[in-house]
């Protein structure tokens, strides 16, 4: 579905400036200038009275029922954050259907949807309150470093299923929400202190006021973690991460709302020691930042628009050099037969040494809530920047300018048929335009109970490091040894995806049932293929070289069902299932010296055929609460550095107590995670033992 | 011999039926709230009437919103469920009795005069008497010592009742009135700017689901606490809501048509407002603005008790 560029690019950036221009003329028609009873329904109806507001937004950008959804989404709430005993945010995401979560180190996380990953998982766009927070340098999520910590979130909404349609390029296997609280709901100082195995040392202090019509928090963090203790390679993945973040909330008047929130995070994170690097244990240091408005303002006739702007900068510097000797593992005067004569001297190498910067702005209108056709339609434009000597043999920044446009459809024929139509094209300065669909259609028995089909297509593109791969060994006397892994002309890669949902409602809405079936196949897929055929800069020490290309295919097919059973806020049981298929047709090598074809890789195993999660929550008398956790993820290969991982159980447990002394109000947790026995994570070198920890809260 | 036994019990069953009739149940769709009710209403009306073969027949209007068929000739009472059925059977001219349910009050005084001397009908609203709101508010929030309501054209009528309470209560009562072409979020404003606690009453020109979120918000900001009238506002950030579920209103029905047979009257008593209700409380609302936390089953039992010694 290619376009024009130039036309497609005008068109994109004509829609931005007219909602821009829209957004700043509305002056004289606000909610609040005129009223807003135009359009209000004459008379009462029973739903006054008895209507749920259930709603989810993520999926189509409008506050919708999840009956309505053409997604499947799976919505966490704070409940289910406290009773899964989580201490790391991606911990949560083990709740979700389908979706994997792994530690390529203790201080890395790794979170993945219908597997098929790295330590870099580069398919899931990840929102904090609207704002992307994938890099633009792998395209990947730093956990640690989300700028929110897990007391704040309000809930976590996860599209799965490919949601580029409305979210752009990252959201191809779905798209993870992260909704903070409103700084109103936190009114007052907060502060929890953390301690436990593997020397974990986390503290949270908040306060929440306001001033005038101004609602803010303000949160201070410190993360203190000592990584695998059963790590058989005494990899130094420990963690010293600091942080603070504010969100405040101004509603000069009733149709406006204006968000801002700042982040500032910065860290010592342990490296070295990884098997295929080997370079002795040291600090990298992670710096963090954000900056983020959204104004919003409500319309007269219930429609809104706002207009959001942002910027996310990281940087990661790891400036360890090493001597050539140690590096290959050979003696000091080995080195000058290896290197045309060159003597030992000390090389940088590393693939976490970079800075990256991302620059957006999007304006959004959503139609009245009214009638048979709600529609969402917006645009936005972005700027991506990354520079690494180490990953790209340049010490440039590499930009990537893109624009999009996107809408959304909801058109309901009557109370039982619901159409979704979600549109987003997408261009850059990199690669030709191209537009992402999704159709979905709803058919509803009754408002409790929908069937849903849906077709989408959706494109990832390259990210920056595969776009400019040009990994090199920088020695002192100032040439490269090139590592020999380059970047081919790349295009996007494809998604198409089919699904068959239903979501259902029973016993007086305490019970939620979801399930999906679904095919997706991937196509254009980016990864790095051996050439054997390039030449060896120095031949003495043959390094594979390896380019990132285009190639093969991926289908993944399968089921996936959630039901939760909420008896009351905090007594809960909700249990996910995956069961998934995959094929795999992607190549080793892309040449043959021999000109024999190319073998197939065999990949069946980068997707768990069964993956299973359970949470239970029950309150007791005297403010006690106890609640498990069950996972299960069966055998597993991760990509690149992770291994073949044998089937684990994980059972964690969680004891708590609430209580109050005159206007505070207390909460002491004992938390013990994988209670059963050790399981691996991502490499066979990271062992998870037991581990137990003792959480304290305060708010006064 | 026994043929003639069997002829003479089915002549006895077949007149027993043709003596009670069957009750005509008609609503709208077969959504969850409605099916919770008819399922709840005839469950309730056997075990009532000892008649577990008394026949519900259950009817839902077609797309037009109209029957699809005839009253059945035996239909000694209609039982319209909702507003929108309440509106399609209201304009038939039935034959039997109809009680009115999970229609709020507004809709009913609308669509029929409340008094008339031998009425045909009546009603079960689905909206609470704004007294249950106020004892409860009262019980959570002793404290609060000015009330704030705002009241629009629907709900302007609860402004006797209202004044009347405050006088009889230690409270003082704000009212804010919202014409139907004005702007209620400014009247919001200014309610919470003056009261120390707020009862919503829906009102779809003044408060209702779509602008319930401002005045939540506005009020918790002024820390002041807002009771509600269902579970949906607890849930958005009220301090505590008490409502009626379908199945309770369900159970109101039975009781109400089983009495009217029992008495066999020939004219309907006055509309009720639900008899059962329950009490939710959102505890982390209500502590953060220093209510009392109260366990809301008791809660419930006392405001029951209060009304039956203050009806």
């Amino acid at each position: 579905m290619s376009i024009q560029n130039n036309t497609f690019r005008t068109l994109a950036r004509t829609l931005l400036y007219l909602l821009a221009l829209t957004a700043a003329c509305l002056e004289g028609s606000a909610l609040a200038d005129t009223g807003n009873t135009a359009s209000y329904d004459e008379y009462e109806t029973e739903e006054d009275f008895v209507g749920e507001i259930d709603t989810v937004i993520s999926a189509t950008r409008i506050s919708q029922l999840l009956t309505e959804s053409p997604s499947s989404v799976t919505i966490i709430d704070q409940a289910m954050i406290q009773a899964s005993g989580a201490i790391e945010v991606a911990d949560v995401m083990r709740l979700v259907p389908g979706m994997q979560v792994s530690y390529p180190t203790g201080n890395r996380a790794a979170v993945t949807y219908h597997g098929y990953s790295d330590s870099f998982p580069r398919s899931m766009e990840v929102l904090v309150d609207g704002r992307a927070i994938y890099q633009p340098s792998f395209s990947d999520v730093d956990w640690m470093f989300l700028g929110v910590v897990l007391e704040d979130i309000e809930r976590i909404e996860v599209i799965r299923g490919p949601n580029s349609p409305l979210y752009g390029s990252n959201a191809i296997d779905g798209v993870i929400n992260i909704i903070t609280k409103q700084p109103y709901q936190e009114r007052g100082t907060f502060a929890r202190a953390t301690a436990g195995d593997m020397n974990t040392r986390n503290g949270v202090l908040r306060h929440g006021d306001s001033i005038g019509e101004l609602d803010y928090r303000i949160t201070l963090n410190y993360q203190e973690a000592d990584g695998f203790d059963g790590n058989l390679d005494s990899t130094n993945d420990d963690r010293r991460i600091k942080g603070i973040s504010t969100r405040g909330i101004w509603n000069p008047r009733p149709s406006d709302e204006i968000d801002f929130q700042l982040g500032f995070s910065e860290g010592a994170l342990g490296a070295g020691a990884e098997p295929t690097e080997n370079p002795p244990p040291h600090d990298r240091d992670v710096i963090s930042q954000y900056q983020f408005i959204n104004w919003r303002r409500a319309l007269k006739d219930q429609s809104d628009i706002s207009w959001k702007t942002y910027h996310n900068g990281y940087s990661s510097t790891d400036d360890y050099r090493q001597l050539l000797s140690d590096a290959f593992d050979v003696p000091p005067e080995v080195i000058p037969f290896l290197l045309d004569g060159r003597p030992d001297q000390k090389a940088g190498y590393s693939t976490y040494d970079y800075k990256g910067h991302r620059y957006d702005t999007e304006v959004q209108y959503t139609s009245p809530h009214t009638g048979k056709l709600r529609s969402v339609i917006g645009a936005g434009a972005r700027i991506d920047r990354f520079k690494s000597e180490t990953l790209t043999n340049d010490n440039d920044w590499h930009d990537e300018v893109s624009e999009r446009v996107f809408v959304n459809l909801g058109y309901r024929a009557n109370s039982h048929v619901l159409m979704n139509l979600g549109l987003m094209g997408e261009a850059s300065d990199q690669y030709s335009s191209y537009l992402s669909p999704r159709l979905g259609l709803n058919l509803l028995f009754n408002p409790e109970h929908s069937v849903r089909i849906s077709y989408a297509k959706a494109r990832r593109k390259p990210s920056l490091v595969e776009e400019n791969f040009e990994w090199i060994f920088k020695l002192d006397d100032g040439t490269d040894y090139i590592n020999n892994r380059l970047s081919d002309d790349l295009r996007p890669e494809s998604l198409e995806s089919y699904e068959l949902g239903y979501v259902g409602y029973f016993f007086n809405r305490k019970l939620l049932l979801d399930a999906k079936v679904f095919k997706e196949r991937t196509t254009d897929i980016i990864h790095s293929l051996i050439d054997r055929s390039a030449e060896q800069p120095f031949p003495a020490i043959p390094v594979g070289t390896s380019v990132f290309m285009n190639d093969g295919k991926r289908i993944v097919k399968g089921g996936e069902i959630m039901l939760k059973y909420q008896a009351g806020p905090r007594d809960f049981i909700s249990l996910s299932y995956a069961n998934m298929d995959v094929d795999v047709y992607v190549h080793r090598v892309f040449n043959k010296p021999n000109g024999k074809p190319a073998a197939f890789r065999d990949q069946d195993d980068t997707v768990p055929k069964h993956t299973i999660s359970i949470l239970a929550s029950k309150t007791l008398p005297m403010g006690f609460e106890i609640s498990g956790g069950f996972y299960r993820i069966s055998d597993m290969a991760w990509l690149s550095d992770g291994n073949e991982l044998d089937d684990y159980n994980r059972i964690d447990g969680r004891i708590a107590r609430r209580w109050k002394s005159g206007a505070s109000r207390m909460m002491l947790e004992g938390i013990v995670q994988n209670m059963g026995g050790d399981y691996t994570s991502f490499r066979d070198q990271n062992t998870f033992e037991t581990r137990a920890f003792v959480r304290f809260s305060i708010q006064f | 011999m026994w043929q003639l036994c069997c002829l003479l019990l089915l002549l006895g069953i077949q007149q027993v039926q043709a003596e009670s009739g069957s009750i005509l149940v008609i609503t709208s769709s077969d959504a969850e709230l409605y099916t919770r009710f008819s399922d709840s209403f005839e469950m309730q009306y056997k075990a009532l009437t000892g008649k577990p073969g008394a026949r519900i027949n259950k009817i839902r209007l077609n797309e037009n919103g109209q029957l699809p068929g005839s009253v059945p000739a035996d239909t000694i009472m209609t039982v319209s469920v909702g507003t929108k059925t309440a509106r399609a059977v209201n304009v038939l001219e039935l034959a039997t009795p109809v009680l009115y349910t999970l229609i709020p009050a507004s809709i009913y005084q609308s669509l029929l005069p409340l008094t008339v001397p031998c009425a045909r009908q009546s009603a079960i609203f689905i909206d609470q008497p704004v007294a249950r709101q106020a004892q409860l508010a009262q019980a959570i929030f002793p404290q609060a010592k000015t009330y704030g309501v705002l009241l629009g054209p629907t709900s302007g009528r609860h402004r006797d009742t209202l004044e009347a309470l405050a006088v009889k209560s230690d409270w003082r009562l704000v009212i804010k009135e919202v014409a139907a072409d004005s702007e209620p979020e400014w009247k919001t404003r200014e309610l919470v700017d003056e009261t120390d606690l707020i009862i919503a009453i829906n009102d779809p020109h003044a408060l209702n689901r779509n602008n319930a979120k401002w005045l939540l918000y506005s009020a918790y900001q002024h820390r002041n606490p807002v009771i509600g009238f269902s579970r949906a506002y607890a849930k958005a950030g009220a301090a505590a809501s008490v409502f009626s579920t379908p199945e309770q209103i369900g159970k109101q029905a039975a009781e109400f048509i089983s009495q009217h047979e029992k008495d066999d009257r020939k004219c309907m008593t006055a509309p009720e407002f639900p008899a059962y209700f329950k009490v939710i409380i959102n505890s982390d609302v209500t502590h953060s603005l220093g209510g009392r936390e109260k366990d809301e089953t008791e809660l419930l039992k006392s405001i029951a008790e209060d009304e039956k010694v203050n009806p």
